[in-house]
C-alpha cells in the first residue's frame, strides 16, 4: 500500500499534492509552507539542506548554494557542489527526495509514486532527465505531464463535453513566464505553441515597489537606506505586502515609523500609481501572448478559456488586462494559481490505470495496484533508500557503498518515515489497522487516491484507476491523452522526412500506425529505416530517435513493398515493425526507448551493435572462443549502456569496445578473404577446367587442399598466405580462364537480374559449343561478347556493403 | 411510592420508517455524517490558524516599529505600549527566538550578512536585523541575522 503524490518540480519553488477524499490537497512541507524553494545548499557542517533553509544559509555558502536547477536540467553541464560534482538530476533528486520525505511524514504512509510536471516545451531529454531525478528519489514515477495540461486538470477541463477546446495557459512565475496554448479533444491533449522569457516574472514587480520606497526616503529625507541592511528588510517586507494589498484594495498604507534615525515613513501607494509602474511589463506579457498565437497559426477568438498560473497572477491589472484580451467568461481564475499545477497532477495520479515498469530492460504494463512487476519483479512502489552521508544520494537499501561516491553505507540509517500503524476512516473518522481495507465500522474503504464520482447524488471516492463509480456505475475515466508534440516518421533515400505518426496523434496508441514504403533498388539487399522526429521536411534536421535494419532476401524487384508500422505507448516508447510485403511475411520488430543519450553517441553504439551481431551471426569460424565471449559481453553492455542512457559510462567503455571490434572484424575480414579465394578456386576447378590444361586444374585443387587443412587446424595466418598464393597462381591463368570463370560466378549470382543472367549463360554455352568444335573466330568473338556482359554484369556484382541501396521511397517507381 | 404503570396505550404511534429503518446502517451513516463534520471542523482549525498567524505576524511587525521607535528616543509611554503589546503575544504562545551570540541554524535564522570577527567562533549570529518568533511549535517568522566569519575560517571549520 503506498500513496502517490503530484509534484511541481518548479524553478524558484516546488509544490506537491494528494487526492484526499476526491479532491486534490496541498501536502505542507515539514516548515509549514505549501511550497518548498527549488533550493540546495551546505549547513556548517557540511550537512545538506534543501528548501528554506537552504535559502537561508544562501549568503553564507554561496558557492554550495544551488538556485533554478530545473534551468539546467536535461543539459551536460555539471554542477560542483561540496566538492564534488553533480549533474542537474542528481541536484533535483535531492529536492525531490526532501518533498518525498516531507510528504511520507505529512501523511503517515509511504509515499512511493509521483506524477511529475515538466514545461510543455520540454525535449525529449530534459524530461527523461527529470524522470530519472524522481527514480533516483526513490519514486515510482507515474507519469510525467506538462504543466499547462496539469493545470487544465485541476480546473477540470478535461471533463468538458466532446467539442475540442483550445486553452491558453498563462504561466507567470516569480522568475520566468510562459505561454502554452494547448488543445484538449475528446480526452486528448495537443501542446500547440508555446512561448516565453525566463527572465520576466512578479519579483520584478516587488523590486519596482522598493526602489519607489528608496527614493522616497532620499527625496523627502536626504537619507539613503540602500546599504543598511535593518532597514532594506523592513522595506523589502512592506513592499511584498503593499504589492498584496493592491491585489484587493485600491490603496495600499506603508507606514514605517522609524526605519531610520529622524525618518518616519508614511506613505499611501495607490493602485493606480502601481499599475502604471507594472504596466510595461503586463504588456510585454500581452504582446507574447498574441505572438504565440501568431506563432501558433490561431486567432484570439480561437481561444476557448484562458488559464492563469503562478502567484503574480493574482495582480488586478493582469487579470484585467487578460480579461480586456479575451473577455471575462473565458478568463478562467477560481483555482489557487500558485498551486494549481501541483493540484493537477494530484489528480493525473487518480487517473493513471496502468503502470509500466520502471526496469528499462522490462517495460511491462501492470494493472495500478500491483506492488511488484508481474514480468521482473521489480518495485513498482518506490524503493527504499539511504542516503550517502558523503555526497547524500539516495541509495537502494541494500548496497553497500554508495553508487556515486563509494562512501561505505554501514553506518547510514533509511530515513524514518512515520510507520502509518493505524489509518482513519475518511467517512466516519474511526482509526483502523493498516491491513484493513475497509473501515471496521462503516464499511468505507480506505481512501487510496482516487477520483470522486462526479455524479451530485453519489460523490463516492473510487479506488485510483478505477475506469466507472463503484457505488453508481457513472463514468469515471477520463484518463487524458497525451498527445504527439512532433511529427514521428523515417528518412526516405533521398534525405525526406516522411511521417507515419503525426504532430498531435493521441497516445497510447490503440493500435499501430502503418504506412508502406518501397524499395529503392533492384535486388536490394538489405533495409536500414532510421526513425526521427521534428517536422522539418528534411530527416537528419530533425530529433534522431533510432534505427531498425532487415536482410532482405536476394533477387527482389525494385518498389517491392514495405509496410512499417509505429506504436506508442504511454511513456512514448515506439514500437516499430518492419513487414516486408513479398509474400514471405518476412519481418523485424523493434523497441525504441527514449533515452537522455546525445543522438550521435546513440548512433555509433547502434552501429557497433549491429556490427558485433553479425560477426557473432556471419563470422562463426573465424572467431575464437574468448573472442566470441567479447562480443557477447560487448553487446549486452552496449544494450545496457543504451537502455540507460548512461553517456558518460559509454564515453568511458567506448575505446575498449571499439578495439575488441576492430580484433574481430580483422579476423573475419581475412577469412572471408580466404573464403574469397576458395569460392573462386571451386568454380575454376569445377566449372571452366575443360578450358585449360590437366596440371594446372591438379595444382590448384593441392593448393585448395592445402588452404583448406591450414583453416581446418585453426590457423588462419597460413591458410591466409597460402590462399594468396593460390590467387595469384589463378591470376597467371589468363584473361580468358579468368573471364570464363567470372562469367560462370556472375551467371548464378542472386544480385545479377534475371534477363542478365540468361544472356550470360548463352553466350557461355555458345562459347563451350565453339570450344568444342575448335571454332576460333567463333570462340574470339564469344569472348569479347562475354567480356561486355561481364563488365554489365560488374556493377551488380562489385558493390561493396555501404554503398548498397538500404534505403526506402514513398513511391512505387 | 407507587409502582410505574407499564404503558399500555402508547399515545405517539412509532413512525414506519423508524420501525423499518436497520439500526446497523443508521449508525453507519450516522457515523459517517460524525466523519464529515469532523473533517469540516478540522478545515476550520486550518483556516482559523492561518488566520491568527497572519495576524500574528502582522503585530510582530508593529512591535519591530516601536523597537525602532524606542532605540532612537526612549519614550517611556511608548515603552510601555510596546511591553503590553508583548504580553499580548506571550499570552497567545508567540515566544521570540534567542539566536544572538548562538551558533547560526538556517532552520531559524536567514543569513542577510556576514562581517569579520576573530573573537567568536564561525558563524555566531551578531546582530539579529529581525527578531525570530515561534509559535505553537512553527516558526512563526524566521530571524534575519548577520553572523561572524573567521578569516580563516575555512581552515579551521571546513566541513568534514
Amino acid at each position: 500500500m503506498t500513496r502517490s503524490i503530484g509534484i511541481d518540480f518548479g524553478t524558484c519553488n516546488s509544490a506537491m499534492a494528494y487526492m484526499h477524499r476526491g479532491e486534490p490537497r496541498v501536502i505542507l512541507n515539514l516548515q509549514n509552507m505549501d511550497v518548498t524553494p527549488s533550493a540546495v545548499s551546505l549547513g556548517k557542517r557540511g550537512e545538506l539542506l534543501v528548501g528554506k533553509e537552504a535559502r537561508n544559509r544562501a549568503i553564507l555558502e554561496p558557492e554550495n548554494t544551488i538556485l533554478s536547477i530545473k534551468r539546467k536540467i536535461g543539459s551536460d553541464e555539471r554542477i560542483t557542489f561540496n566538492g564534488r560534482t553533480y549533474t542537474p538530476t542528481e541536484i533535483a533528486a535531492l529536492i525531490l527526495r526532501k518533498m518525498k520525505r516531507d510528504a511520507e511524514l505529512r501523511l503517515g504512509e509511504p509515499v512511493g509514486r509521483a506524477v511529475i510536471t515538466v514545461p510543455a516545451y520540454y525535449g525529449e531529454r530534459a524530461a527523461a532527465a527529470t524522470r530519472e531525478a524522481g527514480r533516483l528519489a526513490g519514486f515510482t514515477v507515474l507519469r510525467m505531464i506538462n504543466e499547462p495540461m496539469a493545470a487544465s486538470l485541476a480546473y477540470g477541463l478535461d471533463r468538458a463535453p466532446e467539442a475540442a477546446k483550445t486553452i491558453l495557459v498563462y504561466d507567470l512565475g516569480a522568475g520566468t513566464f510562459d505561454i502554452s496554448i494547448v488543445m484538449l479533444v475528446q480526452g486528448a491533449f495537443a501542446v500547440m505553441g508555446h512561448l516565453g522569457d525566463t527572465h520576466l516574472g512578479g519579483d520584478d514587480f516587488d523590486q519596482l515597489i522598493m526602489d519607489y520606497l528608496l527614493g522616497l526616503v532620499r527625496t523627502e529625507h536626504g537619507v539613503d537606506l540602500s546599504q543598511d541592511r535593518r532597514a532594506l528588510q523592513k522595506l523589502r517586507a512592506a513592499a511584498e505586502e503593499a504589492k498584496i494589498t493592491l491585489s484587493s484594495q485600491s490603496y495600499a498604507e506603508i507606514v514605517l515609523p522609524a526605519i531610520a534615525p529622524g525618518v518616519d515613513l508614511e506613505t499611501e501607494l495607490s493602485r493606480s500609481e502601481y499599475e502604471g509602474w507594472i504596466r510595461p511589463f503586463v504588456e510585454r506579457t500581452v504582446e507574447l501572448v498574441r505572438q504565440a498565437i501568431h506563432e501558433a497559426d490561431m486567432a484570439l477568438d480561437m481561444v476557448d478559456h484562458m488559464l492563469l498560473v503562478g502567484g503574480p497572477t493574482y495582480t488586478p491589472l493582469v487579470q484585467g488586462v487578460l480579461e480586456s484580451l479575451v473577455g471575462r467568461e473565458r478568463l478562467l481564475r477560481r483555482v489557487n494559481p500558485m498551486l494549481c499545477v501541483a493540484m493537477g497532477a494530484a489528480i493525473q495520479t487518480g487517473l493513471v490505470t496502468e503502470i509500466d515498469c520502471p526496469n528499462p530492460k522490462c517495460n511491462q504494463k501492470n494493472p495500478i495496484d500491483a506492488e511488484v512487476c508481474s514480468a521482473c519483479g521489480r518495485s513498482l512502489v518506490g524503493d527504499q533508500k539511504v542516503d550517502c552521508p558523503a555526497c547524500f544520494m539516495p541509495n537502494d537499501i541494500d548496497r553497500r557503498s554508495c553508487w556515486k561516491c563509494g562512501t561505505t553505507l554501514a553506518g547510514a540509517t533509511p530515513p524514518r518515515r512515520a510507520a502509518a500503524a493505524t489509518w482513519t476512516c475518511q467517512e466516519c473518522g474511526k482509526p483502523n489497522p493498516s491491513d484493513l481495507a475497509a473501515c471496521s465500522v462503516c464499511q468505507a474503504p480506505r481512501d487510496r487516491g482516487g477520483l470522486r464520482c462526479p455524479s451530485p447524488e453519489c460523490g463516492y471516492v473510487n479506488e485510483p484507476g478505477a475506469r466507472s463509480c463503484a457505488r453508481c456505475g457513472a463514468d469515471l475515466v477520463r484518463d487524458v491523452l497525451d498527445v504527439t508534440a512532433k511529427d514521428l516518421g523515417v528518412e526516405l533515400h533521398d534525405g525526406r522526412m516522411s511521417a507515419i505518426i503525426p504532430k498531435g496523434t493521441g497516445f497510447p496508441t490503440a493500435r499501430p500506425t502503418t504506412r508502406v514504403y518501397y524499395t529503392v533498388a533492384d535486388s536490394q539487399r538489405q533495409l536500414e529505416v532510421a526513425i526521427y522526429e521534428g517536422e522539418n521536411p528534411q530527416a537528419n534536421r530533425n530529433d534522431y530517435c533510432g534505427v531498425v535494419a532487415m536482410d532482405l532476401p536476394p533477387g527482389l524487384p525494385k518498389g517491392t513493398p514495405v509496410a512499417i508500422s509505429f506504436d506508442l505507448d504511454a511513456s512514448r516508447t515506439i514500437y516499430v515493425t518492419v513487414q516486408l510485403q513479398d509474400g514471405s511475411g518476412r519481418q523485424v520488430q523493434a523497441r525504441i526507448r527514449r533515452t537522455t543519450m546525445p543522438a550521435d553517441m546513440r548512433k555509433e553504439l547502434e552501429q557497433m551493435q549491429r556490427q558485433a551481431e553479425k560477426l557473432l551471426e556471419e563470422a562463426q569460424e573465424a572467431l575464437d572462443d574468448a573472442d566470441r565471449r567479447n562480443l557477447e559481453s560487448l553487446r549486452s553492455e552496449v544494450a545496457e549502456a543504451m537502455d540507460s542512457g548512461d553517456s558518460a559510462r559509454a564515453e568511458q567503455a567506448l575505446p575498449g569496445w571499439k578495439e575488441c571490434l576492430a580484433a574481430a572484424q580483422r579476423k573475419a575480414d581475412t577469412l572471408d578473404e580466404i573464403q574469397h579465394v576458395l569460392a573462386r578456386a571451386s568454380w575454376v576447378v569445377g566449372v571452366v577446367r575443360e578450358y585449360m590444361e590437366k596440371e594446372k586444374a591438379d595444382a590448384i585443387a593441392r593448393m585448395v587442399a592445402e588452404v583448406e587443412a591450414a583453416l581446418g587446424k585453426r590457423r588462419v595466418e597460413e591458410a591466409a598466405q597460402k590462399a594468396r598464393a593460390l590467387s595469384q597462381y589463378m591470376d597467371g591463368l589468363g584473361g580468358a580462364i579468368n573471364l570464363i570463370t567470372y562469367c560462370q560466378y556472375a551467371s548464378a549470382h542472386p544480385s545479377v537480374p534475371p534477363a542478365l543472367q540468361s544472356r550470360l549463360a548463352g553466350a557461355l554455352a555458345e562459347l563451350k559449343r565453339a570450344f568444342q568444335s575448335n571454332n576460333r573466330q567463333l570462340l574470339e568473338r564469344k569472348i569479347g561478347e562475354l567480356g561486355q556482359l561481364l563488365d554489365e554484369a560488374a556493377r551488380y556484382l562489385n558493390v561493396r556493403p555501404e554503398d548498397m541501396a538500404s534505403g526506402i521511397t514513398d513511391t512505387k517507381h | 411510592m407507587d409502582e410505574p404503570q407499564p404503558l399500555l396505550d402508547d399515545p405517539w404511534a412509532t413512525l414506519p420508517e423508524v420501525l423499518a429503518a436497520d439500526p446497523a446502517a443508521a449508525m453507519v451513516q450516522l457515523m459517517r455524517r460524525c466523519g464529515r463534520l469532523e473533517s469540516r471542523l478540522e478545515e476550520s482549525e486550518r483556516t482559523a490558524h492561518d488566520t491568527a498567524r497572519s495576524l500574528l505576524r502582522a503585530l510582530l511587525d508593529i512591535v519591530d516599529d516601536l523597537d525602532r521607535i524606542l532605540t532612537q528616543q526612549p519614550v517611556r509611554s511608548v515603552e510601555l505600549v510596546r511591553k503590553k503589546l508583548l504580553r499580548l503575544l506571550e499570552r497567545q504562545g508567540v515566544t521570540a527566538i534567542g539566536v544572538l551570540g548562538q551558533p547560526f541554524d538556517p532552520a531559524l535564522a536567514e543569513a542577510t550578512g556576514e562581517e569579520e570577527r576573530d573573537d567568536l567562533p564561525d558563524e555566531t549570529v551578531i546582530q539579529e536585523v529581525v527578531t525570530g518568533y515561534r509559535w505553537r511549535g512553527e516558526v512563526l517568522r524566521p530571524a534575519v541575522v548577520i553572523v561572524s566569519r573567521r578569516a580563516a575560517a575555512a581552515a579551521i571549520d571546513a566541513p568534514q
